[in-house]
Formats: C-alpha cells, sequence, structure tokens
C-alpha cells in the first residue's frame, strides 16, 4: 500500500454553522414540536416513547413498553474504573461488588422547553420561607449527627433560578440596559427581577446547539385565536421587542431578553394585550389560583411544564390562549478537508488477491541450489481491460480500481477510511484528486 | 482566564477505556405481526421494506414511512456454488450464490488460492471440517450494535412448527446462542471477532435430533452479522438438528414439495427472509460502546495556585491593591476557591474547561488533585 503525506495545499480546517429552525406550539397545557402531533403506536400511546413536545435523545424504543417489547436500557459493569452513572451514587457504588451490573435509566432520555413563573416579590418570599424552615428547624438534636442535619437543611432549602441567572444576566449588559438585573435610571427606567414577576422560559441546549440564533426569536401571544402580541429580537443584542400586532398596546416595548448562548427566555412586560377588540380586557385563570388575571407576557407558555393543567373549553379558560414560539439555533460543525490525489503513472497496482492471475501459475520454477526452498511463484497481473470481443482480448495495461482511501496518523495507524460510492478506474495515464471531508 | 499555568507531566497522564453497554430486546412481536397484522400481505408490512433487485429485506422497528422508525436489521439468504442446494434452474439461483460469496469475503475473507472462504462451522478454518454452505444472514444496524455485540449475549429464539405466516404455533422452539463467545471466539476474520452459535431446545419436548449444543452458525461481533446455518429448520435426516419425528419444518405458501431451506430453490431471497422473519419468537443480545478517557490529574501543592487574578480578588477601599481575604492583615494566609480547570495546549490555546460541583477552598495550608476525565 502507498502512503502519500498531505502538503499545505492538501489539508485545511473550516467551520459549517448550521441553523436548523424550531418551532414550539402551546396550547392548553400541551406543547407541539415543530407540528408534530401525538402518534399512537401499537404498543405505547406515544410512538417515540415521550409526551409531545419533547424530544427524545438517540430515539430509541420507538413505540416499545416494558410488558409488551421490553425496552432497551444501558448498563454498565462495576469495575477498578470508578466510572458509574451520574443518578448512582458514591455509597450505592462502593457498595457494589466488581462485576456487578450498574443500570442505567431506561430510553427514552427526553427534554423540553420549561416555563418557570416568579411572582412579585418572588425573592424575599422565598428567603422568608427558607429562612422559617430553618428556623423550625435549625435543632441539630433530631438528627444523629450534624452533617446530617446540614445535609437535611441544605436538601430543603430552595434557590431561586432567576437569581442564579445574576451574574450572566448583568454581563450582557454591554448590549442593553434591560440586562441590568437591578436598575434605577434616571429616565424612569425601573427594575429589580428579584422583585417584578417573571416569567422564564428554559430551552436545553440539545434544541439550539452553541446558540440561539441572534433575530430569530420570535414569540406570539393569541387569544381566541387572534394575534394579540408578537415579539422579537429585531436588534439582535437580546431585546425581545413587541413588533405586533400594529398600534397594540405596548407596540415598540421591550417586554424581555434573551439570552442566546444560555438558551433562556426572560419576560417581564406585564401591560394588558388585548385592551381592545371583543375579548378586551379578558381575564383567565392563568395561575391556576381561581384568580383570573389579563393576559401579559408574563403568562405566555402557561402549561409548558410548569405545573398548570390543561383546562376546559371556553373563551374565560386557560384553553382560549396559545403560544408560539419561533426561533433558530446556531451550530458549528468544524470541517477537515483533505486533498488525496492519486497521480498518473501511481497507484496502479493492488495487493487484491484477485489482482495476480493464480490461473496463470506455470508451475515451473527457476532451479535453486536447495531442494527444501521456498519461493512465490511468478504470477503474471491479470489482465482486466475490456474489450469488444471475447477474443482477442484487450492490450495488457496496468489497471486498479480505487475503492477507499484511508487516512493515517503520522505513527501510520489508521484512523479513518473513507469510501467511494463506486470504483473509480485508475489507469497509468490518468490522475485523480478526491476531496474528503471529515466532521470533527 | 488563567495566569499561571502548570505544565502535566506523564505522571499525570493516563487513559483508560469503559465499557458501556445496552441491552436490546427485540421481540418477535416487533418483526412481525404487530404492523399490519393479517390485513397485510406478508413482505408488504408497513416496516418491512422490499427492494426491487430482490436481494434482501430491511426490517424496521415502526412502519418506515414515518420518522420515528428506525432500521434494525436487514434479512437475507444465500448459498454457495458447492451447495448442493445450487442449481440453474433455481430461483434467484445466482442472487443467492452472490450473496453468500459476497458476506463470505467479507466475513471470512481468501484462501492462499484467492478463492472466496466459506463459513466454517466451527471456525476452525485451517482445519477444514463441515463448512455452511446454506445460510440466513442477519445484518443488524450500527444503532442497535453500536462498537460492538458483546460476546456471549447472543440469543436466537426460533419457532419449528409448520406454517408460514406470523402467529405459527410457538409451541415448539429452538434458541440459539452464543454461550462460548465470551472466551471462546475466533479472531481469524478480516472482519474482527467472531463466535459460533449454538442451537439447543427451548420450548417442547423432542425437538432436537440429539440432547446436544449443534453448531448452527456464526455471529461477528464487531461487524453485526449473524450468520445462521439453513440446517436450524431441518431434521435430521435432511441434514439439520431437528428431530426426524417432527420432520423438516414446512413454509406451507412457499413450495408445494420443499420443506426447509429446501425451500430456496423455489423460492425468492424475500421470501427465504420472511421464512425466518416469521418464524422469530425472540431475540436479544447486549451490545457495548467503547468509551476512551483520558484522565488528567491536576495537582495544586500548598504554594500554588492561592491567587487569584479575579478582579474581586483586590480591593482598593483599605490602600492599594489589597487582596481582600486578607482582611487588612498582611500575616493572614491568602485564600482562593478553586471552580474550573482549564486545560491549555502547548501553545497556551485553551482546548477545555473543567468546572467543579462546587468551589474548593485553596489556602498554603492543603493540597489538592482534582481528577479531570475527559471522554471522546
Amino acid at each position: 500500500m502507498a502512503f502519500y503525506r498531505f502538503t499545505g495545499n492538501d489539508l485545511f480546517v473550516n467551520q459549517i454553522e448550521t441553523n436548523p429552525s424550531h418551532r414550539f406550539d402551546i396550547y392548553n397545557s400541551q406543547i407541539f414540536y415543530n407540528n408534530r402531533s401525538e402518534q399512537a403506536g401499537a404498543f405505547n400511546s406515544s410512538v417515540p416513547g415521550v409526551p409531545t413536545g419533547h424530544i427524545s435523545l438517540y430515539e430509541m424504543n420507538v413505540d416499545r413498553t416494558s410488558a409488551d417489547t421490553g425496552l432497551i436500557y444501558s448498563f454498565i459493569t462495576r469495575d477498578s474504573s470508578l466510572t458509574a452513572f451520574k443518578t448512582v451514587s458514591t455509597s450505592d457504588f462502593y457498595a457494589l461488588d466488581y462485576g456487578d451490573t450498574i443500570s442505567g435509566s431506561a430510553y427514552p432520555l427526553s427534554a423540553s422547553i420549561t416555563r418557570e413563573f416568579f411572582d412579585n416579590n418572588h425573592s424575599q418570599s422565598l428567603s422568608d420561607a427558607n429562612y422559617a424552615f430553618y428556623y423550625a428547624k435549625r435543632d441539630p438534636q433530631v438528627h444523629s449527627t450534624l452533617k446530617e442535619h446540614l445535609d437535611y437543611i441544605k436538601e430543603n432549602i430552595e434557590g431561586s433560578h432567576i437569581s442564579a441567572l445574576r451574574n450572566t444576566i448583568e454581563r450582557h449588559a454591554t448590549m442593553s440596559p434591560h440586562f441590568q438585573y437591578s436598575a434605577s435610571f434616571s429616565d424612569g427606567y425601573s427594575r429589580d427581577l428579584d422583585v417584578v414577576p417573571v416569567n422564564l422560559i428554559s430551552i436545553p441546549g440539545i434544541f439550539y446547539g452553541s446558540s440561539l440564533e441572534k433575530g430569530t426569536v420570535n414569540l406570539k401571544y393569541f387569544l381566541t385565536g387572534t394575534l394579540i402580541g408578537e415579539l422579537r429580537d429585531i436588534n439582535q443584542n437580546g431585546e425581545l421587542i413587541q413588533v405586533g400586532p400594529e398600534g397594540s398596546t405596548g407596540s415598540g416595548s421591550v417586554a424581555g431578553m434573551v439570552l442566546y448562548k444560555q438558551g433562556f427566555v426572560i419576560l417581564t412586560g406585564s401591560w394588558d394585550l388585548q385592551t381592545t377588540g371583543p375579548s378586551s380586557d379578558a381575564q383567565l385563570d392563568y395561575k391556576n389560583t381561581g384568580t383570573a388575571v389579563t393576559s401579559s407576557w408574563l403568562y405566555f407558555g402557561v402549561g409548558a411544564n410548569d405545573g398548570i393543567p390543561n383546562d376546559g373549553e371556553g373563551a374565560t379558560t386557560r384553553a382560549s390562549a396559545s403560544y408560539g414560539f419561533y426561533f433558530s439555533g446556531s451550530h458549528e460543525v468544524p470541517v477537515v478537508t483533505m486533498f488525496a490525489h492519486a497521480p498518473k503513472g501511481q497507484l496502479n497496482f493492488s495487493n487484491n488477491p484477485t489482482y495476480l492471475s493464480y490461473s496463470s501459475d506455470s508451475g515451473y520454477y527457476d532451479a535453486l541450489t536447495s531442494s527444501i526452498s521456498y519461493r512465490e511463484p511468478d504470477l503474471p497481473t491479470a489482465n482486466i481491460v475490456s474489450s469488444s470481443f471475447i477474443t482477442p482480448t484487450a492490450s495488457f495495461a496496468k489497471e486498479t480500481y480505487i475503492s477507499k482511501i484511508g487516512i493515517y496518523d503520522k505513527e501510520k495507524n489508521l484512523i479513518a477510511v473513507t469510501t467511494v460510492a463506486k470504483p473509480v478506474k485508475k489507469t497509468e495515464d490518468r490522475e485523480f484528486s478526491f476531496k474528503i471531508k471529515l466532521d470533527i | 482566564m488563567a495566569t499561571t499555568f502548570k505544565s502535566l507531566g506523564s505522571n499525570d497522564i493516563t487513559t483508560t477505556r469503559t465499557l458501556l453497554h445496552e441491552s436490546i430486546p427485540v421481540t418477535g412481536s416487533i418483526v412481525s405481526g404487530t404492523y399490519g397484522g393479517d390485513t397485510v400481505a406478508l413482505g408488504s408490512e408497513p416496516h418491512i421494506k422490499t427492494y426491487t433487485h430482490g436481494m434482501f429485506e430491511s426490517v424496521y422497528d415502526y412502519p418506515y414511512l414515518s420518522s420515528s422508525a428506525n432500521h434494525i436489521f436487514d434479512i437475507t439468504a444465500g448459498y454457495s456454488a458447492q451447495s448442493s442446494l445450487s442449481g440453474a434452474s433455481n430461483t434467484q439461483n445466482s442472487k443467492k450464490i452472490n450473496i453468500y460469496n459476497q458476506m463470505a469475503q467479507v466475513l471470512m475473507g481468501y484462501d492462499e488460492n484467492a478463492a472466496v472462504r466459506r463459513f466454517d462451522e466451527d471456525g476452525d478454518v485451517i482445519g477444514g471440517g463441515t463448512k455452511i454452505n446454506e445460510c440466513y444472514f442477519v445484518n443488524f444496524a450500527r444503532i442497535l450494535t453500536k462498537d460492538e455485540i458483546k460476546k456471549g449475549t447472543f440469543e436466537l429464539e426460533l419457532i419449528t412448527t409448520d406454517g408460514f405466516a406470523h402467529g405459527a404455533d410457538s409451541s415448539e422452539r429452538i434458541k440459539i446462542t452464543d454461550y462460548s463467545g465470551s472466551d471462546g471466539y475466533f479472531v481469524n476474520s478480516p472482519a474482527g471477532e467472531y463466535g459460533v452459535l449454538f442451537a439447543t431446545a427451548s420450548v417442547g419436548t423432542d425437538i432436537l435430533a440429539a440432547n446436544q449444543y449443534y453448531k448452527v452458525g456464526l455471529v461477528f461481533y464487531q461487524a453485526g452479522v449473524a450468520v445462521i446455518s439453513g440446517s436450524i429448520f431441518s431434521d435430521a435426516a435432511d441434514g439439520g438438528i431437528l428431530n426426524n419425528s417432527k420432520g423438516t419444518v414446512t413454509f406451507s405458501p412457499a413450495g408445494a414439495s420443499t420443506t426447509g431451506f429446501n425451500t430456496t430453490t423455489g423460492s425468492t431471497i424475500e421470501v427465504m427472509a420472511q421464512n425466518l422473519r416469521n418464524r422469530t419468537y425472540n431475540l436479544q443480545f447486549n451490545n457495548t460502546t467503547e468509551l476512551n478517557s483520558t484522565i488528567y490529574f491536576c495537582r495544586a501543592n500548598n504554594t500554588e495556585f492561592n491567587y487569584s487574578a479575579n478582579p474581586t480578588y483586590l480591593s482598593t477601599s483599605n490602600g492599594p491593591s489589597e487582596i481582600v481575604v486578607k482582611d487588612g492583615n498582611a500575616n493572614n494566609s491568602p485564600v482562593t476557591y478553586i471552580t474550573s480547570v482549564g486545560l491549555y495546549s502547548p501553545d497556551n490555546e485553551l482546548l477545555a474547561v473543567a468546572k467543579v460541583s462546587e468551589p474548593l477552598k485553596k489556602d498554603p495550608s492543603n493540597e489538592l488533585t482534582l481528577r479531570v476525565r475527559l471522554d471522546y
């Protein structure tokens, strides 16, 4: 086999950016991803095995149940490498013997968008609740050890996801003053995300890759089928600005912001979105507390994995509101491009056994001095040149068919093989350049 | 952004390999009977894809026109030109020989005369022995086999009663396993390692000609191909493994007078594939994915990494650039909290960042070794 070294002009790395678009439609506590409705199978009520609006990692266990078909699941064997699934605690791991099987969760593993609502003055409320819990449980005597007591306290103290994003949000403050977590400007803009109600929508990274594509984030709010509000990041700086419907209340105002790389949408616009028309000032029980409130961006996406149940049909129920959430992802794929050249007069011999004509072995060898010596027989190269006639055959010419190209590292370890769609005929007077692309 | 770098020595880097497995059950109901049921002609089921060339059929786990469906395996059948069943007047004779030769040359390679090696019943190709001249081929999709089929876990249970369509009487079954695969596999194939498949009675009485493990095929672990001898559906009188009292299995609609693998003389490859598919009671194996890792032991000695370049680390409120954590007392030890470990190239380009679950306190009185694992 011949080896050729890539030169500087044969090898380069570039990057392809892909921008897959995504669409979530939310209606009455159901999410529909990319227009896919629920699909019932022969065994499972949901063919992918996940609810609508969810994406299935690996897409295994299609139309399967544990009872009817068994489920595909992963497992590893406990060995000295200390490798285990994240769901296995350290104590459980060390309780296992070498060779024991550690089972992971059965597929599918799924992901979907999640809405989280933070009510007025939520940070203080959470702090008060945590303090009250701690105060009530502060006596360590109820547990056998202090560590056990502290672990118990730690497990029951809640943090705020919006507070956890404080540094991340403020890092974007150079893009827009709306990214100030707590702002008080002389021109009247004043807001503290620990105090005002916040609607947080989280997008798992599996949907968007590296980041959300700037300028593609679009939120639409419908009430009884009528568009009452639309947000876009038209400035591509993370501000979500109300752009429609034309002349609507709050049009042109910033109703929230988007963290592109982290996949969060933070909505704070609290104005009534429906002040005109037949359903003006309609109030719905968005919070599922029995108290109806007017439609605003704070209630965009109600029912999206936030624990709020579906509602009955009717103009004044949550079922009369629906939401569209659209964006594109941005995912970079580094690509190595290699040019492999097959020059004239080279690569015209093959080690394939069929390249030699074994049938032409005469059985006569040159005389040797020892009767126990062995030598390979002289075998002619098979003539495979196409002829228009069975006899006479075409004139002999060295001819090979290139079917694969191997990529080797500098130690000549085979690291990749590329196969052509159909073998390429290589004669001594032909030369080829194969363009090989490798996604890394 | 790091301001100090510490080189990793040869004692700080090691590589490991973790084997992750998946249990893959494929019940007979998935491959036959569920989709289409009795209302759709065999071979036209929505989860079975057939081709105009007629050389194999593809089995999906759901109707293949759905984007949810996964291709799980292909089934085909063939025989060697040296098989007694080979005959120019056979249906698709050349295609069946070509299928056999193609699979054999990829999986078994060539002999010293540049002739394609036939499948050997016991894997001892040098010692000769019985060859498998007529066989079914089950080519599993890479999504199921991943890097390889885990040795010693392959299990295929087949129905051996007469009939052709799905839902045949499953009261008599044989089980085909590679029970010796975990330590008795062979390495003399160009396609990787392979084990011998053995058949034993599973359900029913007097199923096999003798109470023993019969060698009925080969399973190629890395290639993800099972080669199953045609003898599994024939009785001993016909050269198979079934008890003569049971007789060779009849595939009723396929041929009037032929039974077992002999059906191949007058049947297409697709019909042969359906023979096997409709008699599959259960199929299961475990797969293996190799997770290669490099472990970097990042050691922070007592006098190292006690200072931070974080802007909040210094304060000017009590004088020029005072370390905040010293709290105004120059004699106090500096303290930092390690939150992440950066791995850099020799040119100081940041390649990877590892995060700790919670910041680790570091001062001159302690030393830390952070075990950073990079999977690829």
